[in-house]
C-alpha cells in the first residue's frame, strides 16, 4: 500500500515536529500537534493542490491546530506559564554536553524573541520557506513577515554576537549574579 | 539611496529580482555599514539553522502516525463514496451531528462518516439560543455561566466576515450532551451560526477532535476574523449591554 501523499507526509514529519516544538516548546505537546496535523491533512487532502509544495500546506495546518489548542487552553484557564516551559526546554537541551555554547545561546535568544518574529524566523531561516509561503502559513502579509523577520534576525545577532570567538562567552550569559561557574 | 533592512535581508536570502539584486550589490560594495548589516542577516540564518537541526522523529510518534495513516487508508477503501470518505483514527472518532451550519455544503467534504445534517434538513429553531444569550452578552472568554442547568463556557470572540460580533462557546447539558456553537450578534439579536453536538463518553474532558475540525472548517469557509483581544472583547461586550 503505497500512498504517495502519505509517504510525502511521513518524509516531512521531522520538519513538522521541529516546527511544533518551536510553537509548543514541550516535546509531548509537540508530538500531539504533529499527530493532529497528520489527521487533519488526511481529512483535507482533497483541498491540497499537488502543484503546491506540501510542507507549507502542512505547516499551516499545524499552526492553525496550535492556535486552536492555545485558544482553548486559555479559555479553560489551563494557560501554562509558557516562559517557564521555554526555559525548561532550553535547560533540557543545555544539559547535553555535546551542545555547543553558541547553540544554547542562540536557542535561548530565539525563544526570547516576540512570537511573530520567532515564527517568521523558524519558517524562513530554518524550514526554508519563501517569504510568501511563510506569509501564507502565518496568515499575514508578505511585508509583515519581512519586517518581523528582519527585526528578529538583527535582534538574534545582537544577542549572540557577530563573530566573537565562542570561548570568550561566560558559561551562562543570563547569570547576572556573576557567580563563578567553574 | 536608502536600503531598508528588508531589502538587505531579501538580498541575503537571494529573494530579490535580478534588477533589485544589482542595485543592492552596488550599494553594499560602497558602504561598510551595509556590509555589516548584510553579514548580520547571513549570520542569523546560520545561527538559527545550527540551533535547530532536523532530528529524527521518536519511534513512538512515528508508529502513531503510521497507524493513523493506515487507518485512513482502510477508511478510504471501505467507503462507498470516495468523495466523503475520511480518515478518523478510532480513538478520536466521535459522532458529530450538524445543526444549521450556514456553510454546510462547503464543509460536507470534511464529514466524519457519521450523521451529518445540513441546514435544509433541520429546523434551526430546534436549538434555541435563548439559554445562552445572557452568557453571550456578558461573560468574558474563558469564563463559565450557568443557566437552567446548562453550563456555558465562552471560548473566544471574533468578527464574522460580515462584521457581526461572534462568540464561540461550549455548552454542557445535564444529560451530558455537549454543544459547540458560535453565536453572532445581529440587529435582531443573537443568532446561532454554527453548532455541532457531541456525545462525550464518561468523564472525557476533551471536546472531540471531530467537532473541532468541523468548527475549524466552518471558520475557514466563512472567513471568520482572528480572536479578539480581551480588551477588544470587553469593549464589544459593554456595547452589547447598553
Amino acid at each position: 500500500m503505497s500512498d504517495p501523499f502519505a509517504n510525502q507526509v511521513i518524509d516531512l514529519l521531522p520538519n513538522l515536529r521541529r516546527y511544533a516544538i518551536s510553537l509548543a516548546r514541550k516535546p509531548d505537546v509537540a508530538d500531539d500537534l504533529v499527530q493532529i496535523t497528520v489527521e487533519k491533512a488526511l481529512k483535507q487532502r482533497r483541498q491540497y493542490d499537488p502543484r503546491q509544495k506540501l510542507a507549507p500546506w502542512l505547516l499551516r495546518i499545524l499552526r492553525n491546530a496550535w492556535i486552536d489548542e492555545t485558544r482553548r487552553q486559555n479559555a479553560r484557564g489551563q494557560q501554562s506559564a509558557i516562559e517557564d516551559v521555554a526555559s525548561d526546554l532550553v535547560a533540557e537541551r543545555e544539559a547535553g554536553p555535546e551542545m555547543r555554547l553558541e547553540v544554547q545561546q542562540t536557542l535561548a535568544a530565539i525563544y526570547a524573541l516576540p512570537e511573530g518574529q520567532r515564527d517568521a524566523m523558524v519558517l524562513v531561516c530554518i524550514e526554508g520557506l519563501s517569504y510568501r509561503e511563510a506569509a501564507e502559513v502565518m496568515g499575514v502579509a508578505v511585508g509583515t513577515v519581512m519586517s518581523r523577520l528582519a527585526r528578529g534576525r538583527l535582534a538574534l545577532v545582537a544577542k549572540v554576537g557577530i563573530d566573537r570567538p565562542v570561548a570568550t562567552y561566560p558559561p551562562h550569559p543570563t547569570n547576572k549574579t556573576g557567580t563563578p561557574e567553574r | 539611496m536608502t536600503i531598508s533592512d528588508e531589502d538587505l535581508m531579501a538580498y541575503a536570502d537571494n529573494a530579490l529580482p535580478e534588477a533589485e539584486r544589482a542595485r543592492i550589490a552596488a550599494a553594499v560594495l560602497q558602504d561598510p555599514d551595509l556590509r555589516a548589516r548584510l553579514e548580520a542577516f547571513n549570520r542569523s540564518r546560520d545561527l538559527a539553522q545550527a540551533a535547530m537541526p532536523l532530528e529524527d522523529v521518536p519511534d513512538a510518534l512515528q508508529q502513531r502516525i503510521q497507524a493513523t495513516i493506515d487507518a485512513a487508508a482502510d477508511d478510504i477503501s471501505d467507503a462507498d463514496d470516495p468523495s466523503i470518505s475520511l480518515a478518523v483514527p478510532p480513538s478520536r472518532s466521535r459522532n458529530v451531528l450538524w445543526i444549521g451550519a450556514l456553510a454546510a455544503s462547503v464543509v460536507l467534504g470534511f464529514g466524519l462518516g457519521s450523521t451529518m445534517i445540513t441546514r435544509d434538513a433541520v429546523d434551526p429553531v430546534a436549538f434555541d439560543l435563548a439559554p445562552f444569550v445572557s452568557a453571550l452578552d456578558t461573560v468574558p472568554s474563558g469564563a463559565v455561566a450557568e443557566n437552567a442547568g446548562i453550563e456555558t463556557r465562552v471560548v473566544a470572540s471574533f468578527d464574522a466576515a460580515d462584521g457581526a460580533f461572534c462568540r464561540e462557546f461550549e455548552a454542557r447539558f445535564p444529560d451530558r450532551t455537549d454543544l459547540i456553537g458560535v453565536g453572532c450578534r445581529t440587529e435582531s439579536g443573537w443568532e446561532l451560526r454554527f453548532a455541532a453536538v457531541t456525545e462525550l463518553p464518561g468523564d472525557d474532558e476533551f471536546v472531540p477532535a471531530g467537532a473541532l475540525d468541523s468548527l475549524d472548517a466552518w471558520m475557514r469557509s466563512t472567513g471568520a476574523g482572528p480572536v479578539l483581544s480581551i480588551e477588544d472583547e470587553a469593549a464589544r461586550l459593554s456595547g452589547a449591554t447598553r
